[in-house]
């Protein structure tokens, strides 16, 4: 069925946003890594053996990851509606269209084209709610603590991370979203687990994130062809 | 532009794109990469801004999203869109709405519950509790048909009705909030320190920490900082703004002072009288009060809404057993259901604290302290306006006045006069002062005085051009020896007046009085304008206050009243026109104040405290007045119209609804509705004008 080729067909899309959390998950370092600091003085006073220190830091991965697999699963049920919809409508290709021209504006906000337009988001009351997290964690058993700080920092608005989720939102289903946003989120994984590891100076280089959001600017390109074929506009390729 | 010269992240220290988010810290503008760097530098404690966990808020922001998913997707379902896509879709439409309606309870239908618990645990049922178990009843069961495969759906009824209410809560909140912050700079104001006898000294003390029976000692010019009895010293206090009488007022041992009045002229030491609370606290405390205190329209409102939900419960189990009797259960539990959203009520339950509460913060904008909703009805009522004349209708601000038959009188005392206020320059004194401003408009030569002494309460004496003059009271002229037998035919007239002698003979009597505010004329026109009748209760003479009456237009005038006649004269009034207010200032109107309808008193947020009156005008502005009772007119007018169409919203619903017409998702949409006609209706309140010529 065409609307099952338009969810089904991640093609490069996957390896792409692995490569983009891979490559953008440098920005996280310079951007969490003053936060994750500032609540992991908590569980993890200096000190810490290392065994423990990168077992933390895996817990901490892991809740940003439950949280990313939540927007993918969200998205893509949210997607499921929508790509039918848009079918009954006759419209096949509207949201692969939409989803395309929303990555696009995010990455190439990334890239630094635009200002970040994720803080439409900020007089939403989203730092309260943090703030709130942030002391309730304080109070979280060593165990969890980290997992929860994780799932806060996923909860970030982040350009990068919106931009996989819309991504995600054309992957046909819940479930195929938030696959699609752990792949994603993977490729942020070995970064912040090296996060201690790597001297501050590599992170800063400016080139990550528009390296990212050049990746992402792929995929959103991919993703505007797939809308365009669905109308017919142009002819279906392997990669869309 | 060069990358350099855009500058870099100030949280993570990354190249700043073309347009940055910034924010302000102090002077400096800080740029971030990213709104997420933002929020994680101010979580980090960069401004703090984040710290405060604003919880309620974000809940209500969270909410808010959530319940607009549901609503789209279940109005989605309602106009059979997602049925015409298959069965996948809808039932996926289905999870993603029970996900969000079970985050917007959790968010806002738990706290409801937990409010509602305690309060059922001190033995009443609130409306929190019907809220909250509605929308627990529409969640639940919408859950029980998501896990069933099943269709009849009112997620949206059930997290649509939480937002709107906390929606509500937070407003109400908001508004007393911002209505309390006004209030601070008049409470400023009052954060005095009192000069306290310990241990031996002196020491500055906040006037809220002075103890009952500690001595407070009090300079001339100084406010007097604390209730107590004065137990040294002699002074002139001036207390207009406590008591409305605008002559100062002389004191000496055994006088009793107020906290608030001010020692004129000389320094004196008071016994503090019983520990009071800070104003602030009183302030506080009262608005406690007045927050308890319902109007009628309200407790009538309330009553029927506890009958009516037991009504309801009533209505809906009928309809389920009629539709059950008759061989069709689901059929009916639809219907009952139908019939609790409809008959939520919510617009009821907003009408009436959601119009009062807009309506009180506006007229703390206008610098008009309303107690309670009920004031606010009484002042809507009112038929007729009772206006003290002095310090009410006249300024409180004494001027030298020769009536309009003492031109003879004028003549002889410019030379007096010029002389007084010789030796009253520099005097803070308000007769001193209304000396020097008639002095000046003479346009007479003011000489230098010397050997300048100041008897507290008494006088002024000096030399002026090689001349002994004196000015104070007659009986002060009289200790000191002065011929005053000339001045006696005066003195009875019993109206104030600064006796002048020179060289040892008195030779002026500078009448004082205190003249009607340049804007009383307009004030009491607007007010006939309005219908209403206007009356003038004096303790002044018959004579001055026809007067002031025919020049005011005043449809009635009594003078020589003692402040026991003015109740007396109120309840008369009342018989002949209907409700009355009483607009009056200080508490020597109290009693008239008390038995009027509705009492507005000029004063200070101290008055607000001492005397709780209905109404409290801070603003020195008799347009105040009309403004006020416009305003009280429009907000009962609006309560009305949302009550009305609350209820005839309900009965009709019900209606529809018991009789199977009525699908819950209609009922919920036209609940929303008229919740949102009555957010509306109300919200008009804030803008708009109390049209009035007669603003100061």
């Amino acid at each position: 069925m065409h609307v099952h080729h338009l969810a089904l067909a991640a093609g490069a899309d996957l390896p792409l946003l692995f490569a983009a959390g891979f490559v953008g998950s440098a920005h996280c370092i310079a951007m969490c890594g003053p936060y994750v600091g500032a609540c992991a003085a908590k569980f993890a006073p200096p000190g810490t053996a290392v065994g423990s220190m990168v077992g933390q830091h895996v817990l901490l991965s892991a809740g940003r990851l439950v949280v990313y697999a939540i927007f993918g699963m969200i998205a893509g049920s949210f997607g499921k509606i929508a790509l039918a919809l848009t079918q009954s409508w006759h419209l096949d290709g509207l949201v692969a269209l939409a989803v395309g021209v929303a990555m696009s504006v995010l990455a190439l906000s990334m890239i630094g084209v635009f200002g970040d337009p994720t803080r439409v988001l900020l007089p939403l009351g989203l730092g309260h709610a943090l703030g709130a997290a942030r002391a309730t964690v304080a109070r979280t058993p060593r165990m969890i603590a980290p997992v929860l700080l994780g799932m806060t920092q996923g909860l970030l608005p982040c350009a990068m991370v919106y931009a996989a989720t819309s991504r995600a939102t054309l992957a046909g289903s819940g479930g195929a979203g938030a696959a699609m946003m752990l792949a994603f989120g993977l490729g942020t994984v070995p970064t912040l687990l090296a996060l201690g590891l790597i001297p501050t100076r590599w992170v800063r280089r400016p080139a990550s994130p528009r390296l990212a959001g050049v990746l992402l600017l792929v995929v959103a390109f991919f993703s505007m062809l797939r809308g365009a074929a669905a109308f017919g506009w142009v002819p279906s390729g392997p990669l869309w | 532009m060069s990358e350099s010269g855009r500058g870099k992240c100030d949280h993570c220290g990354l190249a700043l794109p073309r347009n940055p988010v910034s924010e302000q810290s102090g002077a400096a503008t800080l740029s971030f990469c990213c709104s997420g760097c933002l929020l994680v530098y101010r979580l980090i404690g960069g401004t703090g801004e984040g710290a405060r966990a604003d919880w309620f808020l974000a809940r209500l922001g969270l909410a808010t999203l959530l319940s607009g998913n549901v609503m789209i997707f279940q109005s989605l379902s309602y106009f059979g869109s997602l049925d015409q896509v298959g069965a996948s879709a809808a039932e996926t439409a289905s999870w993603i709405m029970m996900g969000c309606a079970l985050a917007t309870f959790l968010l806002l239908g738990v706290p409801m519950l937990r409010t509602a618990w305690r309060s059922l645990g001190e033995g009443h049922m609130t409306l929190e509790a019907l809220i909250g178990v509605g929308a627990l009843a529409a969640i639940g069961y919408s859950t029980y048909q998501t896990f069933r495969h099943g269709r009849a759906l009112y997620y949206d009824s059930g997290t649509m009705l939480l937002v709107f209410v906390t929606l509500g809560h937070y407003l109400e909140a908001e508004a007393r909030r911002r209505a309390l912050a006004l209030l601070e700079p008049a409470l400023h104001a009052w954060q005095r320190t009192a000069r306290v006898k310990r241990d031996g000294g002196e020491q500055l003390v906040p006037p809220d920490q002075v103890r009952p029976g500690e001595y407070v000692r009090v300079l001339a010019t100084e406010e007097i900082p604390v209730d107590g009895t004065v137990t040294g010293g002699i002074s002139d206090v001036s207390e207009p703004q406590l008591t409305g009488e605008w002559r100062p007022r002389t004191v000496t041992e055994g006088a009793d002072v107020m906290a608030g009045s001010v020692s004129i002229d000389g320094a004196i030491t008071v016994r503090a009288s019983a520990a009071g609370l800070t104003l602030r606290q009183k302030v506080e405390v009262l608005a406690a009060s007045a927050r308890q205190e319902r109007a009628n329209i309200e407790v009538a409102a309330e009553r029927a809404v506890r009958l009516f939900v037991p009504a309801v419960m009533v209505v809906a189990a009928g309809t389920f057993a009629f539709f059950a009797l008759h061989g069709a259960p689901a059929r009916g539990l639809q219907c009952a259901l139908a019939v609790l959203v409809v008959a939520c009520p919510c617009a009821l339950g907003i009408a009436t604290p959601l119009a009062t509460t807009i309506a009180l913060s506006r007229a703390v904008g206008n610098g008009v302290l309303i107690r309670s909703g009920r004031v606010i009805e009484a002042l809507a009522g009112v038929h007729a306006v009772a206006f003290d004349k002095t310090g009410t209708l006249t300024a409180s601000q004494p001027h030298v006045v020769f009536g309009p038959h003492d031109e003879a009188a004028r003549l002889a005392a410019r030379e007096p006069l010029l002389a007084a206020a010789a030796i009253e320059e520099g005097l803070l004194h308000p007769y001193a002062i209304a000396l020097r401003t008639a002095a000046r408009a003479l346009a007479g030569p003011i000489s230098e005085a010397e050997q300048v002494r100041v008897t507290p309460g008494s006088g002024v004496e000096g030399r002026v051009d090689g001349r002994d003059v004196m000015a104070g009271k007659l009986e002060w002229l009289r200790a000191r020896g002065v011929d005053v037998r000339a001045a006696d035919r005066i003195a009875e007239t019993g109206r104030p007046a600064v006796h002048v002698a020179i060289q040892g003979r008195w030779s002026a009597a500078l009448p004082i009085s205190d003249p009607l505010r340049p804007e009383a004329k307009a004030v009491i026109a607007e007010l006939h304008r309005m219908g209403l009748s206007c009356h003038m209760l004096s303790g002044d003479e018959s004579a001055v206050v026809a007067d002031a009456a025919h020049a005011l237009e005043f449809d009635s005038a009594s003078g020589d009243l003692s402040p026991e006649d003015k109740p007396r004269h109120v309840e008369r009034l009342r018989v002949a026109y209907g409700p009355v207010a009483m607009v009056g200032d200080g508490i020597n109107d109290a009693a008239a104040l008390a038995r009027s309808d509705a009492g507005i008193a000029f004063g200070t947020a101290a008055d607000l405290a001492r005397r709780h009156a209905d109404v409290t005008v801070l603003v020195n502005d008799l347009g105040a007045v009309p403004r006020t009772l416009a305003l009280a007119r429009r907000t009962r007018s609006v309560i009305r119209q949302n009550l009305a169409w609350a209820f005839i919203y309900n009965i009709v619903g019900i209606g529809l609804a018991a009789v199977g017409l009525l699908r819950p998702v209609i009922a919920a949409l036209a609940m929303v509705l008229s919740s949102l006609c009555v957010v509306a209706n109300s919200v008009r309140l804030r803008g708009g004008s109390e049209a009035t010529t007669a603003s100061g």
